[in-house]
């Protein structure tokens, strides 16, 4: 381990005038380099992201008897209800609403769990941060595998559906699967970004969970895009969260994805790391003076 | 070859209260005049100018009342605080002992536990496994370790842990206070224990107020006074002084 720090670092009179001078004291690129070295760092840490993941499983659902089986379970109740409420209100067919809405919810539960649990997850990790060196990267990589995993638990349920409906997967289906590599890569830059802020402004936290809700309405999840009206298509076209799921969901039940939503998705991907990175390499070690 | 170089070292917490930590006043205070001074977060000045050069062979205890920035030391040195002024740099497999129970989980058995804390001091799975026996026959907790860490009582819980943490084989070892855990008994074979491992490590840096450890322990003693390192030297050299300036 060699650190170096330069004089200019120590003249921040208040930790806000120390977010604008993000940048000043080494270059933007400098800073970039920095948050990569630490992506990578936490990656090496993969046992003990495996670790923090299940332990935190383990948690959740200890003693009870159906463990993680709830997961399945309580999803599986959600969409049913959701699918019969559904397709009398808007008078569609279920099988027409259904498998749409099942994977929809699965795909934004996991973009909002993941978004949910970094704006708690540095506080919450705090003795592990005070008692040994800990790459942040490695703890948020734990909440993204902890999320996946229980996407893919969810997505259990919505997929016998699709089945039992009469939904054919095709080749074209397994387009998903880049779809959601996209995604998470989105969620993790994200999930680095929020984390770092709610650590050093609490009400960031509740600022975000307020978000999240607005979102999830204003996103296709449990309407159609198509019903829109289309001076109202803006909401739909310019919202990240509707590109994201629609990569998703759309490949795996034949619905056609629209070719911008592919460049949007990847300039969202690459472009949102790369503006993150160096934010990441000027407050990753920070952070641990702010929990 | 472990070595730890630590020049001009300086750590400065932000101290964000209520006041600078919510955004309420991060934005409001840009509004009003003379409401823009609550926006200036305070800084506690932790460490001043530290210079420390530690080699094989070094065993450091480090003295100083309470809040002479001993923890803070300890942490820097872990790799826990990066420095906010100066440079440091450390070679060597680093162990802390600072918390021995870190990554063990009250809702797992003891056996699982073992591995798991194995895996939070940088091992690896096959390496934790390879331990687990060893570490099984000490904690002498038996069939215990079948059951979930949550029933086990304090002084178990503090065993196990002791015994897990003590069976890696670190160049530098970390310590905030001996670390010991269980009954009379178990107590002396832990201090057996430890002693063996802190003789075969190759930097030892404890804080303690125990005379007895230091003398028995170290070759150095750093003292620490308001961050600030007051003096360096062999405890006979440090100790009387460090006595001298609080008896009046």
């Amino acid at each position: 381990m060699e650190a170096g720090f330069s004089r200019a670092d120590q003249l921040m009179s208040s930790t806000a005038a120390s977010l604008r001078a993000a940048g000043q004291t080494r270059s933007l690129l400098g800073y970039g380099v920095l948050g990569f070295r630490d992506l990578i760092d936490g990656a090496r840490q993969w046992r003990l992201c495996h670790l923090l993941a299940t332990a935190d499983m383990r948690r959740r659902f200890a003693r009870s008897k159906l463990g993680q089986f709830w997961i399945m379970l309580s999803s599986a109740i959600y969409i049913s209800a959701i699918g019969v409420v559904w397709s009398q209100l808007w008078r569609q067919p279920a099988q027409e609403i259904l498998p749409y809405v099942a994977v929809g919810m699965m795909v934004w539960q996991l973009i909002s769990g993941i978004i949910n649990d970094a704006t708690t997850t540095l506080q919450a990790s705090n003795n592990f941060f005070l008692n040994q060196y800990t790459s942040t990267s490695a703890i948020i990589y734990s909440v993204i595998y902890r999320n996946v995993f229980i996407f893919a638990l969810n997505m259990i349920f919505p997929l016998l559906i699709c089945l039992g409906l009469g939904v054919r997967f095709t080749t074209h289906s397994l387009v998903s699967l880049p779809g959601a590599f996209l995604l998470i890569i989105c969620c993790t830059w994200m999930a680095i970004i929020i984390a770092i802020f709610c650590a050093r402004f609490r009400d960031i936290v509740q600022i975000v969970s307020s978000i999240i809700q607005i979102v999830f309405f204003l996103t296709p999840i449990l309407w159609k895009p198509e019903l829109l009206p289309p001076e109202s298509r803006a909401i739909v076209d310019w919202n990240p969260f509707a590109v994201l799921i629609s990569i998703v969901r759309d490949p795996l039940l034949g619905r056609p994805v629209p070719a911008e939503y592919w460049g949007a998705a990847c300039l969202l991907a690459v472009g949102g790391l790369l503006l993150s990175l160096p934010f990441y390499g000027r407050f990753r070690r920070r952070l641990v003076y702010w929990l | 070859m472990a070595h730890i170089r630590l020049s001009g070292v300086g750590v400065e917490f932000p101290i964000h209260n209520a006041h600078s930590r919510s955004l309420q006043l991060q934005v409001f205070g840009k509004l009003g005049g003379k409401l823009a001074q609550h926006k200036q977060a305070v800084f506690v000045q932790a460490l001043q100018g530290v210079n420390l050069a530690l080699e094989d062979g070094d065993r450091v205890g480090i003295i100083g009342h309470n809040g002479a920035g001993k923890t803070t030391l300890l942490r820097v040195l872990a790799g826990v605080y990066e420095p906010t002024f100066g440079t440091m740099s450390i070679e060597g497999k680093l162990s802390s002992f600072t918390d021995i129970t870190l990554g063990m989980d009250p809702e797992a058995t003891g056996l699982e536990n073992i591995i798991f804390r194995c895996v939070f001091m940088g091992l690896s799975f096959a390496e934790a496994r390879r331990l687990s026996p060893s570490i099984q026959e000490f904690s002498e907790l038996g069939e215990f370790l079948r059951l979930p860490v949550r029933t086990y009582s304090t002084g178990m819980f503090l065993r196990l842990a002791f015994a897990i943490s003590t069976s890696v084989e670190p160049d530098i070892i970390i310590m905030d206070e001996m670390i010991s855990g269980g009954d009379a008994r178990f107590m002396e074979r832990a201090k057996a224990r430890l002693t063996s491992l802190l003789e075969r490590t190759k930097i030892l840096i404890v804080a303690t107020h125990s005379v007895e450890i230091m003398q028995s322990l170290c070759n150095k003693v750093v003292w620490l006074d308001h961050g600030e390192v007051r003096k360096i030297g062999s405890f006979e050299e440090v100790h009387p002084l460090y006595l001298a300036a609080y008896a009046g």
